[in-house]
């Protein structure tokens, strides 16, 4: 028998940082693997940590099961669970997917070591939301599918007709679509504090069939994304369809290398 | 707003997709050594796979956008995304047998 630390050795599995957190915040929620969720903390800051076998999350077993798209999405669905509990009681700063220390010591080490840099993203993200942003070609609009059933009686669709006769092709509504893509992003980005875009999703994994056009998040203070809204409106929307995720953890306005400890 | 063809959707929040999750957790968010790390070339190639299967390479650049193709967090430490997506396709195919990638990422 040459593997039994492989098998029964644990690991401290870290979610995320917060600040001030309650810790009865997070106890209701079930993390990775099934695992409790707790906080280990130094001063003010608090890691949200679960115990894990090293089995299944340590450097072979990760190598594994990272190649498992059902692991992988119960580990990422259970991780983002955790944040998005946290994050109702306060600021919260997540880290990536599978940042695993041998025992609670290390996460505290880590706490003390790097404590200026969580207080800086947690400061950074105070108050804020993330948004995402996802915009797809309407499929009415494609030009097999524009048989005229508009209201004969408004000026708006009456225009709306005679732009669709001008596209005669696909492409046409394509490179338009492409356009309004931009025309929004740049709209919504010059209302919100930051933005960050991110590539077209394909449809085998998000099981969208439209075409996507632009994906992309943006950070607003509060909790609403009313003016976020309006820079849509005003911007215009056709020929695509938009639809808003959120609120996120604020995932994609956090991104930090942080060097290991001194 | 009522939701009309042309209209600006506004979607409520159920369920995060899946996508929309994997493209946060993976490689956004802080990035810290932990005590147990898998091998720097293992998450290169992790991101890229998913990559893969998170961007419609060729839809996209169908409709004039490739962006992504000067975007240095994106290409970041390989010698060539695209390059690497060509490998990687072959190396997805060993491992995914029953599954079809159809992007094509060459110029030609």
């Amino acid at each position: 028998v040459t593997d039994v630390s492989d098998r029964t050795e644990l690991g401290s599995y870290v979610y995320g940082v917060a600040r001030d957190l309650d810790p009865a915040t997070v106890t209701a929620v079930s993390g990775v693997a099934g695992s409790p969720v707790r906080a280990v903390s130094r001063g003010a800051l608090t890691a949200l940590v679960s115990t894990v076998a090293l089995a299944e999350f340590g450097a072979p077993g990760l190598r594994r099961n990272f190649e498992d798209l059902g692991w992988l999405e119960r580990t990422a669905r259970a991780h983002h669970a955790v944040l998005a509990a946290a994050v109702r009681d306060g600021p919260v700063v997540p880290l990536r997917l599978a940042t695993i220390y041998h025992g609670d010591d290390g996460v505290r080490a880590l706490l003390a070591e790097r404590g200026a840099i969580f207080d800086a993203a947690l400061r950074r993200v105070q108050g804020r939301t993330e948004w995402g942003l996802k915009a797809y070609l309407d499929p009415a609009q494609h030009p097999a599918s524009t048989a005229d059933h508009a209201d004969p009686g408004s000026s708006g669709t009456a225009y709306l007709r005679r732009r669709r006769a001008q596209l005669h092709s696909g492409e046409e509504v394509r490179h338009a679509a492409a356009r309004q893509a931009e025309t929004i992003h740049r709209a919504v980005s010059a209302a919100a504090e930051a933005a960050r875009r991110y590539p077209p999703q394909d449809g085998r994994v998000s099981g969208e069939s439209r075409e996507m056009v632009l994906n992309a998040a943006y950070l607003l203070a509060g909790t609403g994304r009313a003016s976020l809204d309006e820079a849509v409106d005003q911007a215009g929307t056709w020929p695509l369809r938009v639809e808003w995720t959120g609120p996120w953890v604020p995932y994609s306005f956090v991104e930090v290398e942080v060097e290991p400890g001194p | 707003m009522t939701g009309g063809p042309h209209s600006y959707h506004r979607s409520p929040a159920p369920q995060a997709d899946l996508a929309d999750i994997l493209e946060r957790v993976l490689d956004k968010g802080i990035v810290v050594a932990g005590d147990i790390r898998i091998n720097l070339f293992d998450i290169e190639l992790l991101t890229i796979k998913l990559r893969l299967l998170v961007v419609s390479v060729d839809k996209a650049r169908e409709m004039g956008i490739d962006w992504w193709e000067h975007d240095p967090s994106l290409s970041s430490g390989q010698p060539s995304l695209l390059e690497e997506n060509r490998r990687l396709r072959h190396r997805l195919e060993e491992l995914e047998p029953g599954m079809h990638t159809e992007q094509r990422t060459d110029r030609d």
